[in-house]
């Protein structure tokens, strides 16, 4: 019996050397996630050499900006963007981490896996192509930064902005001329990083009200 | 082509099967002990031809041989007595007559022994020998679901859980070698860390078992053991494995013995590794599927005068691609890969695997001690450790893909101390796990840490009253459950940055469980059993605290605090007959399950993540019941051809809102036909198994209606060679033989892409 009594008892000592309790968890900060996305419209100046534009800044440009924030990313109330028939916009996104950082840099740092798609604009109402480059400043085709011309007068419609975080190998599939506006994006395998809906309203010079 | 195949063989086995003639002969016993009384349910075994059973009431028993002399080596073993294994020369009409001396020393050198005599009354199943022999190479769930009542539930190709009567995960006990096996098995994506190669036998128990078991038990108890090591000689078995979906290959290695210096001890090593690359659907690759692994273990006994002692370590690694179509991130992906059928990229085969993709080791430790004490009594105490390092990969942006998105190391102790007589057992259970998320994963976990501590007592008492057996048991449990981690706190209210805080819970569960059970032998070939359990398990981790998006469900799951434990009452009823040409076993079960725990779909609740926009489910809890049958047809029509059926059926339902229960596998049935063209063992299996549509569901509770129903067909030869004393066996086989293309209810990745397709497999088995 004294024997049994010693093994129970050298068993029952690994319990006990054995570490049995959690360690104090540790806050991470959320690489992955995005606290707040901001779209700026920048109106530029283009002009057309051939079949593409050159787009030069200019004084005192008409801004419009939206943030998106909170559960849902919904942008404030009652946000509308007034485009005008004939300008030209630069697009840029800013995104902030869950610390408050800009990261939007870090979709163009894996640009092989990154595509925006702008959806719900009526068809040829604009026209966009994306002037990211990356750090040996080559065109990434991204879609963080970009150039809009608006083509013609639209009701207002439900812009989208999807940036698709896309998986291996499917960004060769994606021709960055005619696949902007395309509306099957799902086709083009992977998940939405960023999803940003705002109402857009493109409108002739001079239009007041809504 | 395929088609003239199947008549070749079929005039074959015709031609064979008019060529032989039928036996007659048995080999018949009796199983006594030293006063010559009748030991009842002592197992029987030839191993030269596969042949199992057990004794009678009256201690008889008999195999049906074939004709003439027979020089067999007869195995005979029952708790309480020294096992008897010897050759024998069986004649036609003679009785072996097998006295068992009560052991002072082989009470019960492996735990199951003890177990299977603690529930005698328990409905069971269990693989045989070739059985066996043909999974090796599987993954554990893949072999334990050629068990009658037991499925799959798939995550893609690589990723496979196994389940009882509808039930799976935290609703099911896996004993690993003796040890509860303690992993992330939450997870429905997170299959057993287990290599199928230590192990030698592979069982279900079909009822509620938590008297034995502890929590946990609702559904059933899966039961992966290796044979006892004689120590006077050495001898193993070497494994090759070569397959054509995958295009890799699968080894394992094992030896084992004894030491002349030492001869009371006895010491196994084994090994096991594989490599595959991306499977393959009739019509495309699944890119990323592929899979390594790297498994050993270890086993000393020792035994002397009436002590048994046993050590056990076993190491099993993992990393597993997770097919890229399955990388979704709304509804809105779901619908299109439903709509296309299947996903709309393609990859080329490749080996490589990345992100996503899972990292596992899981390492096992045991030390187990026996010993027979005064007045017939049996101690028995076991220590396990367990470290289960779970590490999940995803396609990340803002650092490497090499950085876990998951990983988490959960630690688990368990001490078991039974104390048996002849019909009595008393059990204490104690109980220790910690989970540990490691920090710089840049993701808050899903998780939080926690301990969990927990304490049973239990007892399993029999009666035997002439023809019946009935056994009763009883068990309390404690649970402590301390956990702590970040949260985000979400709010509609507009904020650039979510706000983290502390949780930190705290709680107890504790609760009655109870069996009794009955066996009757009508005759001796007749037996009836049933079995009534009440189980019950507390509500895990995940279903609690968790937070944060399922990925392969696409789903945005939080947990709930105000959960309270799971109570399940499974009733199993089993009828079985065996003869000498025929072996029929009818299991009928039915199950209520109070407090039943499951995800529901928070209506107008979205949640937007970097991944994408997902639904938000909650956990809830209502009442279900669970009923069904599973049934077991074996025939011999000659000596030569065997065919076998299996079927199942479960249905599930939600009593609280009376709506059908996800994932419950749908109706099917599997039957072969075996021919043994040679005397030594060679056959030819041909097999089919068909899956029902699953009907049984609720309309628009999933992205799309349960896939058509489907056949598969599977072919099967195997050639032993004897070489001296040692056996070489080659075995080829061909999965999915038509290359269906066929989508399974039960598999997750369902949406996303096809089950795979045709599979050539080569094996070479070399037993020394």
């Amino acid at each position: 019996m004294k024997t049994n009594i010693i093994i129970l008892l050298i068993l029952a000592s690994f319990l006990t050397f054995q570490s049995c309790s959690k360690d104090a968890p540790t806050p991470e900060v959320d690489q992955e996630e995005v606290s707040s996305a901001t779209l700026t419209f920048t109106e530029v100046e283009a002009e057309k050499h051939d079949d593409h534009f050159h787009y030069h800044e200019i004084k005192n440009p008409e801004v419009e900006t939206v943030e998106f924030t909170g559960n849902n990313f919904l942008p404030p109330v009652g946000a509308h963007l007034h485009l005008e028939v004939g300008k030209s916009y630069r697009f840029n996104l800013k995104v902030k981490d869950f610390a408050g950082r800009e990261s939007q840099q870090t979709f163009i740092d894996r640009a092989d896996q990154h595509f925006a798609f702008l959806l719900g604009a009526p068809t040829g109402s604009i026209s966009a192509e994306y002037s990211d480059k990356t750090a040996d400043g080559k065109a990434a085709n991204v879609g963080v930064s970009g150039y809009i011309n608006v083509l013609k007068a639209s009701n207002s419609f439900n812009f989208r902005y999807v940036m698709r975080h896309l998986n291996p190998g499917v960004k060769q599939t994606i021709n960055p001329k005619t696949d902007i506006f395309n509306t099957e994006f799902n086709k083009f395998g992977g998940a939405n990083d960023l999803d940003l809906k705002v109402e857009i309203h493109l409108v002739e010079e001079d239009h007041e009200g809504h | 082509m395929l088609k003239y195949v199947w008549t070749v063989l079929v005039l074959f086995i015709i031609n064979n099967a008019n060529a032989q003639t039928n036996s007659t002969q048995y080999i018949k016993g009796i199983v006594l002990d030293e006063n010559s009384k009748a030991i009842f349910g002592a197992n029987i075994s030839i191993s030269e031809l596969q042949l199992n059973t057990s004794s009678d009431i009256h201690g008889d028993f008999r195999f049906k041989v074939v004709e003439g002399h027979q020089h067999l080596i007869l195995k005979v073993s029952a708790l309480g007595y020294e096992t008897f294994e010897q050759p024998i020369h069986a004649e036609p009409d003679h009785l072996i007559k097998i006295v068992l001396r009560n052991s002072t020393e082989s009470i019960d050198a492996v735990s199951i022994t003890a177990l299977k005599e603690e529930q005698k009354t328990a409905i069971k199943a269990k693989l045989n020998q070739e059985q066996i022999e043909e999974t090796k190479g599987k993954l554990s769930a893949e072999i334990f679901s050629k068990l009658s009542g037991v499925s799959i539930l798939n995550t893609g190709h690589s990723v496979a859980k196994p389940v009882i009567h509808g039930l799976h995960s935290n609703r099911i006990i896996l004993l690993n070698n003796g040890v509860k096996q303690e992993g992330q098995q939450w997870g429905m994506e997170h299959a057993p860390e287990m290599d199928p190669f230590a192990a030698d036998e592979f069982e279900v128990i079909k009822g509620a078992q938590a008297v034995r078991y502890g929590a946990d038990a609702l559904g059933g108890v899966l039961i992966a053991k290796a044979n006892q090591i004689d120590p006077s000689k050495i001898n193993g078995r070497a494994d090759l494995i070569a397959q054509s979906n995958g295009r890799g290959a699968i080894a394992n290695l094992q030896v084992q013995g004894g030491i002349n210096s030492i001869p009371a001890l006895a010491w196994k090593v084994q090994g096991s590794g594989k490599k595959l690359g991306d499977s393959k659907t009739p019509n495309y690759y699944l890119g990323n599927t592929g899979s390594e692994e790297i498994n050993f273990s270890g086993t000393l006994q020792y035994r002397k005068d009436n002590k048994f002692i046993e050590a056990y370590y076993s190491r099993f690694a993992t990393e597993l691609g997770v097919f890229y179509g399955a990388h979704i991130g709304s509804i809105e992906d779901i619908y299109a890969r439903i709509e296309n059928g299947e996903p709309f990229e393609k990859y080329d085969f490749s080996y490589k695997i990345n992100a996503p993709k899972q990292n596992v080791s899981h390492q096992l430790g045991k030390l187990k001690y026996q010993q027979e004490l005064k007045n017939g009594l049996q101690l028995e105490a076991q220590y396990s450790w367990q470290q289960n390092h779970r590490q999940e990969y995803d396609m990340r942006r803002a650092v490497s893909d090499n950085v876990p998105m998951s990983d988490m190391v959960l630690t688990t102790q368990q001490l078991e101390v039974i104390l048996r007589s002849k019909s009595h057992s008393i059990g204490l259970n104690a109980g220790n796990q910690v989970n540990n998320n490691i920090s710089g994963t840049g993701t808050t976990p899903i998780i939080p840490n926690y301990d969990n501590y927990s304490v049973g007592l239990f007892g399993i008492h029999q009666f035997q009253l002439n023809k019946w057996i009935l056994e009763a048991g009883w068990r309390y449990d404690y649970r402590y459950f301390d956990a702590a981690g970040y949260r985000y706190k979400y709010t509609e209210a507009q904020q650039s940055v979510p706000q983290q805080y502390l949780l930190e819970d705290n709680r107890s569960f504790h609760n009655f469980s109870g069996s009794i059970g009955a066996a009757y032998v009508i005759d001796p070939t007749w037996q009836y059993k049933s079995s009534l359990g009440l189980a019950w398990r507390a509500p895990t981790a995940n279903e609690l605290y968790s937070d944060g998006v399922h990925h392969a469900a696409a789903i945005y799951e939080i947990g709930n605090l105000d959960l309270k434990a799971e109570q399940g009452l499974k009733w199993v009823h089993s009828i079985s007959h065996k003869s000498d040409n025929i072996a029929i076993t009818a299991d009928l079960f039915g199950q209520v399950i109070h407090n039943y725990i499951y995800a529901a779909p928070n209506p107008d609740s979205v949640r937007q993540t970097i991944r994408g926009t997902f639904p938000v489910f909650s956990y809830s809890q209502n009442n279900a019941i669970f009923y069904g049958a599973d049934l077991q047809f074996d025939w011999k029509i000659n000596s030569t051809i065997q065919y076998s059926l299996q079927g199942s059926l479960v249905r599930a339902k939600n009593t609280s809102t009376d709506t059908y229960l996800p994932y419950i596998p749908s109706d099917r049935i599997q039957n072969s036909i075996q021919w043994y063209y040679t005397e030594n063992k060679g056959y030819v299996k041909l097999g089919h198994q068909f899956v029902a549509r699953q009907i049984q569901y609720e309309e628009a509770s999933d992205y799309v209606a349960p896939p058509s129903s489907y056949n598969l067909f599977n072919a099967y030869i195997t050639q032993p060679l004897n070489i001296n004393k040692q056996q070489l066996n080659i075995s080829f086989a061909v999965e999915n033989l038509f290359n269906n293309s066929y989508k399974d209810y039960m598999d997750r990745f369902r949406y996303y892409a096809h089950r795979p397709g045709r599979n050539f497999i080569l094996s070479v088995n070399y037993k020394f």
